[in-house]
């Protein structure tokens, strides 16, 4: 080729070499050893509770559930994994995938490593939602619903967090130009709003409705089931399915929007979707955990430390970190206080922001704008 | 001196070059003539035709009575220019003359007020993005990264899109001459946030001709844009990059940069464009264009070309360039 008009240098190509060559190494370990971990919190998971069961017995009580044994399904051990903590492991899988990805796709987004889902507002909108849905739906929407209160949770939130998206993006972005300061700012006015409103709708509230607002705010995974996961499952696992369209176009982005257009990138088109996609995320995480924090931006952070920025690879490897982070954590919030149950997201706050700052302490650099 | 200006910053006039010389890239190397082929003075800002061809040259860019205004106020007024394959054309002019505006015109970045750009016979804004990243590339003033990409990943952003098609070793075969042309090929590793403004221009630099030469493999008649392309390098690398930018143009691309440095532009440029207060106010060879009356009229400043400073001061010129050392053998450090 004619471009080369400079003199080869053969040891620097060799060491360009050498660098992409570990960079696909480091990546294909980290995809190996995120899903090893993922498995391994997720049968940890199944087997730990007030009935302990042993992480072989568990793999076998799943084979016989998968195989359609009727001598597991009709077992102790078998019901309780199958019935009680199967969906409940699963739901933290998806739900913790989902909010990791999240955070990735609103850092990418946003072009900044600050940008969080919880730390922008955009949980606190679907939390205000799902508090509204709790408080008033029963005075105003059973007309509206029916017998199909269930599904007016997930909506609301979903809906909420449609919103506090969008409200942010707008209020940030102008001339086509997305303002980060702006942006941060914004997110934080929306959160304190929505937590204030969040706290008159408390106020208004009766004891039970109370007592489920609590859950709502620190989130839990202890209302998973069959049903819920039918209802989140379908909505999921299509979006992480549709991430890969999405990264080449946020690389391109890292650049700044008039670049990635220069590189021939659908700049509108990436973000409208990965806005999208973040709100019908959260919004459906908060819908059967509420709000979890933390997870979105720890979870980016280690996964880049790991196999770098490239979200060819940040995407799919944090839904699989945040997958494990969020199982993970549910073993803790269930164990700690046993039999009682912790509110998950009190220890993902708990393990997430000390990491937090010690990242920000050891690798300063990352953070520099 | 009070005779040709230009001429006296040149020790050796060379045979003029004919068009686009798409057989000689070795020739153009390191090659700073400033006595062009006069060119057919067909592209005053007046004019209203632009044709197919222009100074022997297929066009690739124009744009034709070019408005662009920003909250009320014109930044570009009127504007026409036309890139043609082969030639580099330096954009000149105070800040706030509208060049980078009138860069972004062309490269699709800001669509007009008035006017329209074509791309070869197609109007700008009807070739749909991936095909527009094929046929031209560019490199804007400064981009910073919040991520900690390293210099590799960031030149492969731009054959990730245009060369989709090519296999992952062609691909990164490309990666690397794009990063031994620019002289950034040692710093493969390193993260882009890590470094000085000006290896970081010369990254984003190696990316464009990345870009390039991937859209390359599907097509030709390119054209690539530099916006203050040189603003933070220093001298040797100053030249090194204008030398690709020539060397790119003598394979046929239309090459447009914004430059500051009036000594630079002179001595690089085919055709150069002196823009003032969002117009363009002269267009032609350095040697037609420049004169001690647009210096005094544009850039505000009194003072005369070729004049020697008086003795003792030193005084440097990069039209020399053949005599310093050649900035590709020491770039890549």
């Amino acid at each position: 080729m004619t471009l080369t008009i400079g003199r080869s240098d053969p040891p620097a190509l060799a060491a360009l070499q050498a660098h992409a060559d570990s960079r696909r190494r480091r990546a294909a370990l980290a995809v190996v050893g995120l899903v090893l971990v993922c498995v391994l919190v997720a049968v940890v998971a199944i087997g730990q509770g007030a009935a302990r069961i042993a992480p072989l017995r568990v793999l076998e009580l799943l084979h016989g559930w998968a195989t359609g044994e009727p001598a597991v399904l009709a077992s102790r051990d078998g019901l309780v994994v199958t019935a009680i903590r199967l969906p409940r492991v699963l739901l933290g899988l998806l739900v913790g995938a989902a909010l990791a990805v999240s955070g990735a796709l609103m850092q990418g987004l946003f072009r900044n490593p600050l940008a969080d889902p919880g730390l922008v507002g955009v949980s606190s909108g679907a939390g205000l939602a799902a508090a509204a849905t709790i408080v008033l739906g029963d005075r105003y929407l059973v007309g509206v619903l029916g017998k199909l209160p269930f599904l007016a949770l997930p909506v609301g939130a979903f809906l909420g967090g449609l919103a506090a998206t969008l409200t942010l993006y707008l209020i940030a972005t102008r001339q086509g130009r997305t303002s980060v300061s702006t942006m941060l700012l914004a997110g934080v006015a929306l959160g304190a709003l929505a937590g204030a409103l969040t706290g008159l709708l408390a106020f208004m509230s009766d004891d039970r409705q109370l007592r489920d607002l609590t859950f709502w705010s620190l989130g839990s995974l202890g209302g998973a089931s069959w049903g819920k996961l039918a209802v989140v499952a379908p909505i999921m696992l299509p979006l992480l399915l549709l991430l890969p369209l999405l990264a080449r176009g946020l690389n391109a982005l890292m650049l700044g929007e008039a670049e990635a257009y220069h590189l021939g990138v659908p700049v509108q088109r990436i973000k409208g979707l990965a806005i999208l996609l973040v709100a019908l995320c959260v919004g459906a995480s908060v819908a059967c955990a509420g709000v979890i924090g933390f997870v979105g931006i720890v979870v980016p952070h280690l996964v880049r430390l790991l196999v770098g920025p490239d979200h060819r690879l940040l995407l799919p490897l944090s839904a699989l970190g945040g997958a494990a982070l969020l199982a993970g954590a549910d073993i803790v919030a269930r164990l700690i206080v046993a039999p009682a149950e912790l509110p998950i997201g009190i220890v993902t706050a708990a393990i997430g922001a000390p990491f937090f700052l010690w990242l920000l302490l050891r690798r300063k650099s990352a953070f520099d704008a | 001196m009070p005779e040709s200006v230009v001429q006296t910053l040149i020790p050796h006039p060379e045979e003029p070059r004919s068009g686009v010389s798409k057989d000689a890239p070795e020739g153009s190397r390191g090659d700073w003539r400033i006595l062009r082929d006069a060119i057919p003075d067909g592209m005053a800002p007046q004019d209203e035709g632009i044709g197919d061809r222009w100074a022997g040259s297929e066009i690739i860019v124009a744009g034709r009575n070019l408005s662009y205004l920003a909250s009320g106020r014109a930044l570009v007024e009127d504007a026409s220019l036309a890139l043609g394959a082969g030639r580099l054309t330096v954009l000149v002019g105070p800040n706030g003359a509208g060049k980078s505006t009138l860069l972004k015109l062309l490269s699709g970045e800001l669509a007009p007020a008035a006017g329209e750009v074509r791309l070869g016979k197609e109007p700008l804004s009807a070739v749909p993005g991936w095909r527009l990243a094929c046929r031209r590339a560019v490199m804007a003033q400064q981009t910073r990264l919040a991520f900690p990409f390293t210099v590799y990943e960031v030149a492969r952003l731009g054959v990730e899109g245009v060369g989709r098609a090519l296999t992952r070793s062609a691909r990164e075969a490309l990666i690397g001459e794009g990063l031994e042309a620019a002289g950034v090929l040692g710093l493969a590793a390193r993260a882009y946030q890590s470094l000085s403004g000006g290896e970081q221009q010369r990254v984003q630099f190696a990316r464009a001709l990345c870009q390039l030469e991937a859209g390359a493999t599907l097509g030709d008649n390119q054209a690539l844009f530099l916006d203050e392309p040189v603003a933070n390098l220093d001298l040797c690398h100053q030249l090194a990059l204008l030398d690709r930018a020539r060397a790119l143009a003598g394979r046929g691309v239309a090459v447009l940069a914004v430059l500051h440095d009036l000594n630079l532009a002179a001595a690089c440029a085919d055709t150069l464009v002196v823009m003032d207060g969002g117009r363009i106010v002269a267009h032609g060879t350095p040697t037609e264009t420049l004169n001690d009356a647009l210096l005094k009229r544009v850039f505000r400043v009194d003072l005369a070309f070729g004049r020697l400073p008086p003795p003792g001061l030193p005084f440097l010129l990069p039209q020399q360039a053949r005599e310093i050392a050649r900035p590709s053998a020491v770039a890549a450090g």
